[in-house]
């Protein structure tokens, strides 16, 4: 009729317990105090080791991907340091080139050269504009 | 471009150094300056007709004398109060100036107006003339400037910041100008230095520049002109002077005092210390449990283990305060750091060697109190080797990333008390460091690319990168028995990983930029 003593870790349904007696009762009444009791702090116990260690995982997951963004900074800053000076670089060669063809044009061959094709450079100019 | 008044008070200089200085005033390559000369009642009459005749000769020139002799301070006060340039200099009768310092000093005032006060590097001149004792300074180091008066020559003043703060104070003899700075350095917008030797300091017998005791009074004032500046400050510390002349301070520590975790990664391993076979992991937390007096602290201890056994027997003290984490990855010195942080509780973490050894009894007390200086994020203490030579000293960018100091006699104060002054550092090694726990939060720990080397370096960058500051201290000492538990080479990728990240700061120094 009943499972309690069948099952030793079941309680019953509770429509059985109607005409049940005290002792049946009372019986009742501790397996589920024993069940509760010990199951359910084990289950709690269990679930606070599993979320303490979840959390010591995040914690770990989280204190890593800050170093990671303070590592892409770092980066990134490396980047724009070289950038700097890559460009400063390119800037000073560029101004040496620049610097070059000024000497250059400043030289009396190249005013010569200039006075020589200057009728050449008016011919063209001439027949471009016809 | 700035008018700059140079102020000299004058007492019976010797006659050659004399001269010298005022041809170097004169030769200057910039050229928009007034010189206020005060004679002091110097009893040798040749300096008043050197004076009197350089006034003549150069209208820019204004001289000085008083009636009676006053001292330093009243010369200087009465050379302030004739000056009429935008910034005031300060050039000593028997000292030389760079002949470009005024045109370096100009062009540094005119790259940003808020600048109040520039100093410069400088070098000594011995009795014959000859250059030696460079001094290299660092960066603006408030820290620094509590243990030495290391800005010193040469300094320039926006003048109207000289008179808010009053001039010279008469009780500061010896230290006048110490206590001047100072006082500077309270309400100045931005301090500038020039990484040029702008100032040749005069070594004769019995200047302050040949011997720290020559001017045992001057040790006095600095002392009670530290003491003023930090009531001013609102830092509440204990100072006191060092043999070696040195002011020292420890700002006092909160009450109660904050928890601090030591953290310990360890193999458990033995070695021979000392000539005794040592497990060092034991022998460390023995020297701390047994020296330390700091009355709130915690060890954690981060062992390697292999299925839940350590790798080698290891048998700590019975103690409460003694937390044992077990380990079992594969040795990663940055992880291990970060996993005893995780375990610990304190405020404040000291991340520790193994193969270390207190000394000093208060070491906890003074690197907490370290961190209370505002914006400090990590502390290190002076670390010496098994026979007592230096370790580290900090770190230093110059040439590239090393320790400051290996190898060197710790019994020596080191050049300008390099190892005798607590100082802002560009880093210190993780072989003890003590360091806010928000802040290593903060900045994501070690990083657990650098799992062997480069790890603490890593780190101080991310310090200073998010705008905090470092500071090495003398004034807590453990041995370190270095490298006793691993293999020092450094693997290749942690090399082109700290370079990926960080090679733009190789051989750039902001505060260790003077060779041990």
């Amino acid at each position: 009729m009943f499972s309690m003593s069948e099952s030793g870790s079941h309680v019953a349904n509770p429509t059985d317990l109607r005409d049940a007696s005290r002792e049946r009762l009372l019986a009742e009444i501790g397996l589920l105090q024993h069940q509760y009791s010990l199951t359910d702090a084990a289950q709690l116990q269990a679930q606070l080791v599993q979320l303490k260690s979840e959390l010591a995982a995040a914690e770990m997951r989280l204190l890593q991907v800050r170093d990671y963004a303070q590592g892409c900074a770092a980066e990134l800053g490396e980047a724009q340091a070289n950038f700097v000076l890559h460009q400063q670089l390119a800037d000073r060669q560029v101004r040496q080139a620049r610097k070059k063809v000024s000497d250059l044009q400043s030289t009396r061959t190249w005013k010569i050269g200039r006075l020589v094709m200057l009728p050449v450079r008016i011919l063209r100019r001439i027949l471009k504009a016809g | 471009m700035p008018l700059f008044s140079v102020i000299t008070p004058v007492y019976n200089p010797p006659i050659d150094a004399f001269e010298s200085c005022i041809a170097s005033m004169l030769t200057q390559t910039y050229t928009d300056w007034e010189w206020c000369l005060v004679d002091d009642a110097s009893p040798n009459p040749q300096i008043r007709k050197i004076m009197e005749r350089l006034a003549r000769k150069d209208k820019r020139v204004r001289i000085m004398f008083r009636s009676k002799n006053g001292g330093i301070v009243s010369a200087s006060q009465d050379a302030l109060d004739v000056a009429t340039g935008d910034f005031i200099a300060f050039l000593d009768h028997d000292d030389v100036l760079n002949h470009k310092a005024l045109e370096h000093t100009s062009h540094k005032i005119s790259s940003d107006d808020t600048i109040d006060y520039v100093y410069s590097d400088e070098n000594k001149l011995d009795e014959q003339g000859r250059p030696y004792d460079l001094f290299r300074k660092p960066a603006f180091d408030p820290i620094r400037l509590l243990g030495q008066n290391y800005c010193s020559h040469f300094s320039v003043i926006r003048s109207t910041l000289i008179d808010d703060v009053g001039g010279f104070r008469t009780g500061y003899e010896g230290s006048q100008d110490y206590d001047l700075i100072l006082r500077i350095t309270e309400r100045a917008r931005t301090i500038a230095h020039i990484p040029e030797v702008l100032y040749h300091w005069r070594a004769i017998p019995g200047s302050a520049a040949n011997q720290l005791d020559a001017k045992p009074y001057a040790l006095v004032s600095a002392e009670r002109a530290v003491n003023d500046h930090l009531r001013r400050v609102n830092i509440d510390a204990n100072v006191s002077v060092s043999d070696a002349g040195f002011i020292q301070v420890k700002p006092t520590i909160s009450s109660p005092p904050p928890r601090v975790s030591i953290v310990i990664p360890t193999r458990g391993d033995p070695q021979r210390v000392w000539g005794m076979h040592t497990c060092l992991i034991e022998n460390a937390v023995t020297s701390i449990l047994s020296k330390s007096t700091y009355p709130n602290f915690e060890i954690i201890v981060v062992l390697d283990v292999k299925e839940n056994k350590p790798l080698h027997p290891v048998s700590l003290p019975n103690d409460p305060r003694i937390g044992i984490v077990h380990y079992d990855s594969p040795f990663n010195f940055s992880d291990k750091c970060n996993v005893g942080v995780q375990h610990s509780t304190g405020e404040i973490v000291i991340l520790l060697n193994d193969d270390t050894e207190v000394i000093d009894t208060d070491w906890i007390e003074t690197l907490v109190s370290m961190l209370q200086f505002p914006g400090v994020a990590m502390v290190g203490p002076m670390l010496l080797l098994e026979d007592s030579r230096i370790q580290s000293a900090g770190h230093t960018n110059i040439p590239s990333p090393h320790n400051i100091g290996s190898g060197l006699s710790s019994n020596q104060t080191g050049k300008f008390g390099m190892f005798g002054v607590t100082r802002r550092v560009s880093g210190v090694t993780a072989a003890c460091a003590a360091i806010h726990r928000s802040i290593y939060e903060e900045l994501g720990g070690f990083s657990i690319d650098f799992p062997a080397c480069f790890n603490d370096l890593d780190f101080g960058n991310k310090v200073l990168e998010a705008g905090y500051h470092i500071v090495w201290t003398p004034l807590a000492r453990l041995f370190h028995f270095e490298s006793l538990t691993r293999d020092p080479a450094v693997k290749p990728h942690e090399m082109a990983m700290l370079e990926k990240r960080w090679k733009r700061y190789f051989g750039r120094e902001d505060y260790s930029r003077q060779p041990a």
